[in-house]
C-alpha cells in the first residue's frame, strides 16, 4: 500500500522572510534572528544557542533544518522517513505578499527549486502551486491556474495551496476564476485552517484588507452573520494575529462552496489541535466542530480535512478516531504531518506517524493516508496510482 | 651621525608599528575568514547582477548549481571565488533553462510519471536565447542582450541590411570580460571594507596593549640599553621578515576574483600568538598593567590623559598604514643606519 502525506513543505529559510518566524518567537525576535540566521558564520553559534537555550529548544531542528539544507535535502530528509515509493504533496508557500520583508529566494525561485525536487523525483513528489489573490490580478490568475492544470501542458503541479493568514480571505475576488478551474479540473486546493501556522506581519493592518469582500454576492446566512461578530470589526490596535484569524475562519469557505459545491478542497489541520481541545458549550462551535458539522457534510461532497501537526498531540487522537467511525467523515480525513515545521516537536517524523499509525489501527491508517487520498489528489493532470 | 639616537628610535619606533602592524592583519584575517567576509561578497556582488526581480533570484539558484554547490566546504559555507568562466556557464545554463520545456508524463497503465525535457536549443547559446526571449525585462535582460549586441557581426561585412549573427563564442568571451571587469570593481567594494576592518582592528589593537606612541618615543629615547636592542631586532626581522608580511598582506586583501590558499584558522591563531610573543619579549613600556606599575611608583606625577589620547590615537592611525608599509619604511632606515656605519 502507497502511503500519500498529503500536507509537507519542504522550503528553506532562503525562501522565507525574516519576518517568518514571527509567528513562533515573537516579531521583533523574529526580525533579529531572521537577520542574524542570514549571517552564514554565525549560524552555527545561534544554532548552538537555539538548541541549548531552554525557550527556544524546542525550535532547534525547524530552523536547523530550514537554515542549513538545500530543498532537496530536506526534501530527502523527509523521504528517508517514509518506504520507498511514499508519495509527499509538497506545498509551495508565497510570502512575496505577507509584509515581512524579501526572501533571498522569491516566489518565482522556490518554485524553480521545487521544480527541480520534482525532476529529481517525478513519481513522489507531488508539488502544490501557492496562489495569492494579491499577486496578480483575477484574469492573471485565471489564466495562470488554466496553463497550469492544463492537462496538455503536464506542469507537474497536482494542487493549489492557499494560505490565507498571508492576508486574504479565501472568498478574495480574484480568487474565482482559480476556484472555477480548479472545480472542472477537480484539482485539490489545500488551505491552512488553524490559528497556528505564519500571518501578514505589517502592523497596523490597512483596514480594506480585513473587510471580508467576496466575489460572492450573495453568500449565505451564516457567512453574514459571522462577519457581523465582534472578531470581524476592525480596530487598528487590534493585533494582526487576531486579525488574520477571520481570514482562516472555516466559515469563509461557505461562501465559497455555495458558489463551487464540487470543489475539491481539503481545510488542513482540521482546524487546529487547541480548537479540538476547546470545552464546548453547544452554542458556539469552534473551528474543529465547524469543519466537521458543517463542511464535511453531503451537500460539500469534496471537502476533505488533514490531521497535519494536529496528530503530533496523542491527546486528541480521541476525537480523529470517533470521527473515523463516522461513514461520512470517514472519506474525509487525510493523513499529513506538515513537515518540517513538525520539528518543533520532540519526535522524528518517523515517530510522529507511526505512533499514530499503530492507534489508528491498519484498516484506518489505510483509509486515511492511501483510500482518501488517492480520491483527494485525482484530477485531470494526476491519476493518483 | 647615523648611529643617531634619534634615527635609532625612529627605527625602534617603526619597529614597534610594523610588529603590530602584523598583528593587525592577522587578526583582521582571522576575523575576515571567521566571517567569511571573501564569500560574503562575492554573494552581494552576485546578486546585485543576478537577483533579478522581474523574473527569478538567479544568483540563490548559482548557489545551488553544481558549479558553485559543488565548491563549498559544507552547506554552511560560502565559497569565496567564482572564476568567470563559471559565472558564464552558470548564467547562461540558468538563464537556458528558461527556454527549456520541462514537462511530466504520466503513464496510464501504472501511473509512473516520468520528466521529458526538451531543451530550448542545441546548444548553451540557443538556450540561453531561448531564455532571454521568455524573460521579462529587467537588467539582467539588458545586460546579455547588450553582450549578445556586442558579439554579434554582419552576415555580410560588404551589405549590412543583411543582418547581424551573433557568435557564441564571441558571446561566452565578452560575458566573461564583463564578469572580470565587474569583479575588478568588487576588489575595489572589498579592499575598502576590509580597510575599515583595519582600521577598527588598529584601534582595538591598540586599546587593549595600551600603545602611546608619545610615552614609547619618550621611554626609547632616553633608555639607550632598550634602543639597542630594538635595533637589533629590527635588523634581524629586515633580514627574515620580507617574504612573511608579503604573504600576510596579500592573502589579507586578495578579492574574490582572486584564489587564495584556504588559511586555517587554527594557524592563524598560533600566528598571533607568536606575534603576541614576540611583542611581550621585547618587554615595551606598553600596556595596562605597566601603566599601573608605572604610575604607583610615580605617584607624584600627575597622569596626562590628554597625552595619552593623543599618543594612542597615533598609534591607531600609524597602524592602518599596514605591515607591508611599515615594512618598507624599516628596511629603509636600517638600510640607512647600515649604509651610514658602513661610509
Amino acid at each position: 500500500m502507497r502511503i500519500y502525506n498529503c500536507h509537507t513543505h519542504i522550503f528553506n529559510f532562503a525562501c522565507a522572510p525574516n519576518g517568518f518566524l514571527s509567528n513562533f518567537i515573537g516579531r521583533v525576535g523574529a526580525q533579529i534572528v531572521g537577520r542574524l540566521l542570514r549571517v552564514k558564520w554565525l549560524r552555527r553559534p545561534l544554532n548552538w544557542l537555539i538548541d541549548h537555550l531552554p525557550f527556544t529548544k524546542k525550535y532547534a531542528a525547524l530552523v536547523q533544518v530550514g537554515t542549513s539544507k538545500s530543498m532537496s535535502e530536506v526534501y530527502e530528509g523527509l523521504a528517508s522517513h517514509y518506504p520507498e515509493g511514499t508519495a509527499f504533496a509538497v506545498l509551495t508557500l508565497n510570502f512575496d505578499h505577507m509584509a515581512a520583508g524579501q526572501a533571498p529566494a522569491d516566489f518565482n525561485t522556490q518554485l524553480r527549486l521545487v521544480q527541480e525536487v520534482k525532476r529529481k523525483y517525478p513519481d513522489d513528489c507531488l508539488p502544490f502551486l501557492c496562489i495569492d489573490p494579491r499577486a496578480a490580478s483575477r484574469e492573471e490568475l485565471g489564466a495562470l491556474v488554466e496553463r497550469t492544470f492544463d492537462p496538455a501542458a503536464r506542469s507537474g503541479f497536482v494542487g493549489i495551496k492557499l494560505y490565507p493568514s498571508l492576508g486574504f480571505f479565501p472568498f478574495h475576488p480574484n480568487l474565482e476564476k482559480v476556484y472555477q478551474v480548479a472545480e472542472a479540473r477537480g484539482i485539490p486546493i489545500m488551505s491552512h485552517c488553524t490559528r497556528a501556522g505564519v500571518y501578514f506581519v505589517k502592523e497596523p493592518m490597512d483596514p480594506g484588507m480585513a473587510q471580508p469582500v467576496s466575489f460572492n454576492p450573495a453568500p449565505p446566512k451564516r457567512v453574514k452573520d459571522r462577519h457581523n461578530e465582534d472578531q470581524y470589526r476592525y480596530h487598528r490596535k487590534r493585533k494582526n494575529a487576531d486579525l488574520c484569524d477571520n481570514f482562516l475562519d472555516p466559515v469563509n469557505y461557505l461562501a465559497v462552496l455555495a458558489m463551487f459545491p464540487r470543489l475539491k478542497l481539503c481545510l488542513a489541520h482540521y482546524g487546529g489541535d487547541d480548537e479540538m481541545r476547546v470545552p464546548k458549550d453547544g452554542v458556539h462551535p469552534g473551528w474543529y466542530e465547524i469543519i466537521r458539522d458543517e463542511l464535511l457534510v453531503k451537500d460539500h461532497p469534496n471537502v476533505y480535512t488533514d490531521i497535519s501537526y494536529t496528530l503530533a498531540y496523542d491527546d486528541i487522537w480521541k476525537n480523529i478516531q470517533e470521527d473515523l467511525k463516522d461513514p461520512e467523515l470517514r472519506k474525509r480525513i487525510l493523513f499529513g504531518t506538515d513537515h518540517f515545521m513538525t520539528l518543533k516537536e520532540p519526535f522524528t517524523e518517523r515517530q510522529l506517524y507511526e505512533r499514530f499509525q499503530a492507534r489508528l489501527g491498519q484498516a484506518d491508517w489505510e483509509q486515511i493516508s492511501n483510500t482518501n487520498a488517492k480520491r483527494y489528489l485525482t484530477s485531470d493532470v494526476y491519476a493518483a496510482p | 651621525m647615523f648611529e643617531s639616537a634619534i634615527l635609532d628610535t625612529a627605527i625602534s619606533l617603526v619597529l614597534i608599528y610594523f610588529l603590530l602592524s602584523t598583528l593587525v592583519t592577522s587578526i583582521t584575517e582571522l576575523w575576515n575568514s571567521w566571517r567569511q567576509a571573501r564569500g560574503r561578497m562575492l554573494k552581494f556582488a552576485l546578486d546585485e547582477v543576478l537577483n533579478d526581480r522581474h523574473n527569478r533570484n538567479f544568483s540563490e539558484l548559482l548557489y545551488t548549481h553544481p558549479q558553485l554547490d559543488l565548491m563549498k566546504e559544507h552547506s554552511g559555507k560560502l565559497p569565496s571565488y567564482l572564476g568567470a568562466s563559471q559565472f558564464a556557464t552558470g548564467v547562461m545554463d540558468l538563464v537556458g533553462e528558461l527556454g527549456d520545456e520541462v514537462t511530466f508524463e504520466q503513464d496510464q497503465a501504472t501511473g509512473a510519471v516520468r520528466e521529458v525535457m526538451v531543451p530550448g536549443g542545441n546548444n548553451a547559446f540557443e538556450r540561453l536565447r531561448a531564455g532571454m526571449k521568455k524573460m521579462k525585462y529587467g537588467d539582467l535582460k539588458v545586460l546579455l542582450q547588450s553582450l549578445v549586441e556586442q558579439s554579434s557581426a554582419p552576415v555580410d561585412p560588404g551589405d549590412l541590411s543583411k543582418g547581424f549573427v551573433p557568435s557564441p563564442e564571441k558571446f561566452r568571451s565578452a560575458l566573461e570580460t564583463w564578469y572580470d571587469a565587474y569583479m575588478e570593481r568588487v576588489s575595489g567594494w572589498y579592499k575598502r571594507k576590509v580597510r575599515v576592518t583595519v582600521f577598527v582592528m588598529s584601534i582595538i589593537v591598540t586599546v587593549v596593549l595600551r600603545v602611546d606612541s608619545i610615552e614609547l618615543v619618550r621611554a626609547v629615547h632616553n633608555d639607550p640599553v632598550l634602543r639597542a636592542a630594538l635595533v637589533k631586532v629590527a635588523e634581524r626581522e629586515v633580514d627574515k621578515a620580507e617574504e612573511k608580511a608579503m604573504k600576510a598582506a596579500r592573502a589579507n586583501e586578495a578579492s574574490p576574483t582572486e584564489a587564495v590558499p584556504n588559511v586555517n584558522q587554527w594557524d592563524q591563531l598560533d600566528s598571533i600568538r607568536a606575534q603576541v610573543d614576540k611583542i611581550r619579549a621585547l618587554d615595551l613600556p606598553i600596556g595596562w598593567r605597566w601603566f599601573k606599575e608605572e604610575k604607583a611608583e610615580v605617584k607624584c606625577e600627575k597622569i596626562n590623559w590628554g597625552s595619552m589620547f593623543l599618543g594612542m590615537a597615533a598609534t591607531a592611525f600609524a597602524l592602518t598604514f599596514g605591515a607591508p608599509f611599515w615594512f618598507d619604511v624599516l628596511k629603509k632606515l636600517v638600510n640607512m643606519r647600515s649604509a651610514g656605519k658602513s661610509s
